[in-house]
């Protein structure tokens, strides 16, 4: 099969992420609109690695998921505690900073 | 490529920067685990010891001249990374001390803090010295993440919490699309390894894609720089974290992020066909943050988020620099920012424990001339290098810019800087109008307070907050001024003075920086 699907898929994916990311408004949605961007840029890297015979591709998309779950944590961390602060749960109505 | 498993190389000796400020994130968390007082100064010592070991060792392999891979092929150090290095582990330092005993950090917990910077500012060191790609993701995220917490520390103040989540996200986005671009580099080109990119760009059969994978680089960096479009977030992530932290990230983060940028498209990117599609985007992101940074800036009422505008501008300033490949310029003006914006912060931060009840706003430093002539000296010789005003190292930092873009036939963008720098005296001047003026029975009223300055940091600061069991609900007491802010806004000021009485040093060391980053092919 083609690298050309693999990339259209990869940027398929790029793509939702990114939509999800302006659009939602669930801080716990977003973090997964997050996941599927660094997703997307893992199946470019593993498609690239198959296309030049490489391997390069394959350790940074295993760092990649480390880096991944460092930035989940921290973001759930955030967002217990402005639970437990009782702060709305919802990007839209967290106006102390006014953007 | 190679099927036999080769142990990397570790050159320590060229590491050494690096190590001490990694080694000092371990000593300050453990420390900080110790009950008391005790705990709290030797975090912020092993702090301050670590970022001194990296200064000191960084400014001696600066002398020897060391430019060598340090980690097999994936970690240059060379002066421009050197240069890096200093500039972050000075600003780390500086935000060591800012935190050190500001409201607000005793909750946080002085071992994490002081650890996070430290932790944020290892990954800086990684990222400027960055040679491949795989370490400049790693780098990147390695900075980004500690400093996420860090805006997020102050957990009983909404503002806190909420900066810290709008930054995790935006800055996730920006990493998530520098990745892509990463990627998609990796895949036009089938290497890692920024030199080995420059010598086989063109070969592939995917070689199309190294424009939009250029593009995604430039805009994930331009969040990290907060350049126009991507600008949003800064403002509020700056006015909502503490402001110790808020002075560390504005330098340092744009100081391993515009060395790294510099690295990757000067070295990798540096060929005539993809050199053509990234300067008019820089060019025209530059053009864009001077714009909307310098207007934005104006009429803000708080300190934190006139910084937070001013700092865009600033990154359009050092962005068209390096736009043109001027990177002796960029060094030259980057260090003068740094050493600008940290005098300016040491300040808010003094202000803000002096007067809590009005935080950062403007007008805290009503009547400052008066009651702290030091502070306002500090404050005039801060905002004045910001505006770079002659006598300030800020002045010859932008002559050296805008003489770079004149070279360059950019004498458009030298105009607006121009225009720009005479628009930021209209945001630069009130606070320090606001400092020298005489005011009325306001801040008499706030002389009176006790004042209460500790000689040694194992003294007796009367820290507030640290004995309120019951976090946010007990509003904080005005302590007297930190002599430790007081001492690196010092220091900070007499370099902005100092290159701007005697900028020669200044500037032959920014050309040697810029030289050493063209060296390793």
């Amino acid at each position: 099969m083609s690298i050309t699907w693999y990339l259209a898929v990869s940027a398929i994916l790029f793509a939702i992420g990114l939509f999800g990311v302006f659009v939602r408004r669930n801080p716990l949605v977003l973090l997964l609109c997050l996941e599927l961007l660094l997703g997307a840029a893992n199946l470019a890297l593993l498609a690239f690695d198959r296309h030049h015979a490489a391997n390069d591709g394959s350790i940074l998309a295993i760092i990649v998921m480390v880096v991944a779950a460092c930035e989940v944590t921290v973001g759930l961390g955030i967002v217990v505690a402005m639970h437990r602060r009782g702060q709305p749960i919802d990007v839209d109505r967290t106006r102390e900073l006014q953007g | 490529m190679i099927a036999v498993v080769k142990t990397p190389t570790f050159d320590w000796e060229a590491l050494a920067p690096i190590v001490a400020l990694g080694g000092g994130m371990v000593v300050a968390l453990v420390l900080g685990l110790l009950p008391g007082r005790g705990g709290r100064f030797l975090a912020v010592l092993s702090g301050v010891i670590a970022t001194g070991i990296a200064i000191g060792a960084a400014v001696l392999l600066w002398n020897h001249g060391v430019q060598r891979e340090a980690i097999a092929r994936s970690v240059v150090i060379d002066r421009a990374s050197l240069a890096a290095i200093v500039i972050a582990s000075g600003s780390a330092l500086t935000g060591i001390l800012l935190a050190a005993r500001a409201h607000g950090t005793e909750d946080a917990g002085h071992g994490e803090t002081t650890a996070l910077i430290l932790a944020s500012a290892f990954g800086m060191a990684i990222l400027a010295s960055a040679n491949d790609l795989v370490t400049i993701f790693l780098g990147l995220e390695m900075l980004s993440i500690p400093l996420y917490v860090l805006c997020a520390s102050h957990v009983d103040r909404t503002a806190s919490l909420e900066s810290g989540l709008k930054y995790l996200i935006l800055g996730s986005v920006g990493s998530a699309t520098a990745l892509m671009g990463l990627a998609l580099l990796y895949g036009a080109t089938g290497s890692m390894y920024l030199p080995d990119i420059a010598r086989t760009a063109g070969d592939s059969d995917l070689q199309g894609l190294i424009y939009p994978g250029v593009a995604l680089l430039i805009a994930g960096f331009g969040f990290k720089l907060s350049l126009a479009p991507l600008h949003q977030w800064t403002p509020d992530v700056y006015d909502g974290a503490p402001t110790a932290v808020t002075a560390f990230m504005s330098v340092a983060t744009k100081t391993a992020a515009l060395v790294v940028t510099a690295r990757l498209l000067l070295v990798g990117l540096g060929a005539e066909d993809v050199r053509d599609l990234w300067e008019p985007i820089l060019l025209t992101l530059a053009a864009a943050s001077i714009i909307i940074g310098n207007v934005g800036a104006l009429g803000q009422p708080g300190m934190k988020r006139l910084m937070g505008y001013s700092s865009i501008a600033q990154a359009g300033y050092l962005v068209a620099a390096l736009a043109v490949g001027a990177v002796g310029a960029l060094l030259a003006y980057l260090a003068a920012y740094a050493v600008s914006t940290l005098t300016v912060f040491a300040v808010v931060s003094a202000r803000e424990s002096e007067r809590p009840e009005l935080g950062d706003d403007i007008s805290a430093l009503d009547g400052l001339a008066k009651e702290r002539p030091l502070l306002a000296w500090l404050g005039t010789l801060g905002l004045f290098g910001l505006a770079g005003l002659p006598l300030t190292a800020g002045f010859f930092g932008k002559v050296a810019v805008a003489g770079a873009l004149v070279n360059a036939d950019k004498a458009w963008l030298a105009v607006l800087i121009l225009i720009g720098s005479i628009i930021s005296l209209a945001y630069y001047a009130p606070p320090v109008i606001r400092m020298w003026r005489t005011v009325g029975p306001d801040a008499e009223e706030a002389s009176d307070e006790p004042i209460s300055v500790t000689s040694t940091p194992s003294g007796a600061p009367n820290l507030a907050g640290g004995a309120t069991g019951s976090a946010g609900v007990v509003a904080p007491v005005p302590t007297g001024l930190r002599w430790e802010v007081a001492l690196i806004g010092t220091v900070a000021a007499a370099l902005v003075l100092a290159g701007g009485l005697y900028p020669d040093p200044l500037l032959n060391l920014a050309t040697e920086a810029s030289a050493a980053l063209f060296g390793v092919q």
